[in-house]
């Protein structure tokens, strides 16, 4: 009775020694994204239904910051990085070299949370409330309110 | 005092004398089994950045019945700096049953083939004295979050085997499911590890032990084979 019983302890051991080792890499890989972008699609409002559009020159950048984060990029979307550190945010959105700029104010709640500890911390959102100017923007529609690390589309922006 | 205990022990020794009434004679040997599980500095030695220690002990208590506590703790330091700082410390025991799937030849084989429940509770402190979110645009988040207590219970079932290697000492292994019933976890932070089990980010958990048990044999109680009067033809 006691040899099938030390052949089942033996393979048991050997599976869960492979199993144990396995489970190691949350401290040193992160597997999971990390990124924490705000999405907006670009439309037009010429056609009905309104179509997603291409702006052919977009620069985009952080009221208050000098570095652009697009210069003159072909886009018909874009994630961008909101402020963790405030509860507000402005972007200044030049559809192309001619047209005039709009600037548009983002207002959310922010929560941390630990993904991994090879990943550690990131800031999920969670918009309020969305204001803009209109020299270009006709209208902004906000599609979804949360904002985690699926990088989804959130507002849609219509010229 | 020593009367409820004698009680106890008479109405504990009439139970097995029922329960094995249709085995054979012998000496049957009743006791506190405790056990060790060496899977756990394993497993440290693997993940130098926690460590746990695991124990128990069971008692039979009705034919094929064992009732069985576990208990034990783990402390587990992180430390990703800048990324992240954390430690928690915690402890835990589950209380349950196995039953014996395994047919004995004679009542002096102890081996056994067991399935089994437990119901689990740990406890533990865990806190992130510094982390950073790094962010090349707009700057880095640095914080901190201070030490808070975590309570979590969960259900488990368990399956495995004893075999008894020399006299009183036995060898065993199991495979654990475990799911999670309750806990007061933060969204913020959950805790790296839950003491006796798992991560701490699941809802489920799948574990392996293997432990060394030692048996002290209180009571030995001598059984008779019952007296079965033929049919009548």
């Amino acid at each position: 009775m006691l040899t099938p019983f030390r052949y089942l302890f033996l393979l048991s051991f050997l599976t869960g020694i492979n199993t144990i080792s396995s489970c190691n890499n949350d401290i040193t890989l992160c597997e999971s994204s990390t990124s924490t972008l705000i999405g907006i699609g670009f439309y037009q409002m010429n056609f009905n239904p309104p179509f997603d559009t291409i702006l052919p020159a977009v620069t985009i950048f952080g009221l208050g910051k000098i570095d652009s984060l697009f210069a003159k990029s072909s886009e018909t979307n874009v994630h961008l990085p909101l402020n963790q550190n405030s509860d507000t945010t402005s972007f200044y959105i030049q559809p192309d070299t001619t047209g005039l700029a709009d600037t548009i104010q983002i207002i959310y709640t922010r929560t941390i949370h630990l993904i991994s500890p090879a990943c550690g911390f990131v800031t999920f959102y969670n918009i309020d409330s969305i204001n803009t100017t209109h020299h270009n923007i006709d209208s902004i529609y906000l599609e979804t309110k949360t904002i985690n690390n699926t990088n989804v589309e959130n507002i849609q922006l219509f010229y | 005092m020593w009367k409820i205990f004698n009680c106890f022990i008479s109405i504990l020794i009439l139970a097995i004398r029922i329960c094995h009434g249709q085995q054979d004679s012998g000496e049957v040997k009743y006791g506190l089994r405790f056990g060790y599980d060496i899977s756990r500095p394993i497993l440290d030695y693997l993940q130098p950045n926690r460590r746990d220690e695991e124990f128990s002990v069971d008692m039979q208590v009705r034919q094929n019945w064992f009732a069985i506590a576990e208990g034990g703790w783990n402390n587990s330091k992180i430390n990703n700096s800048p990324k992240l700082v954390y430690h928690s410390s915690g402890y835990f025991w589950r209380i349950g049953f196995d039953y014996n799937l395994l047919k004995h030849d004679n009542i002096n084989d102890n081996n056994l083939i067991y399935g089994g429940f437990r119901l689990g509770h740990a406890n533990l402190s865990h806190s992130a004295s510094s982390f950073q979110i790094a962010d090349i645009y707009w700057g880095n988040v640095n914080g901190s979050i201070p030490l808070h207590d975590v309570a979590a219970t969960w259900f488990e079932i368990a399956a495995g085997i004893k075999i008894e290697a020399l006299k009183n000492f036995f060898i065993g292994w199991s495979v654990r499911e475990r799911i999670l019933l309750n806990s007061n976890i933060n969204s913020q932070l959950t805790p790296y590890v839950i003491p006796g089990f798992g991560k701490g980010n699941s809802k489920s958990a799948f574990d392996v032990n293997y432990s060394l048990y030692y048996r002290i044999p209180f009571l030995r109680i001598k059984l008779k084979t019952k007296k079965t009067s033929s049919p009548i033809k």
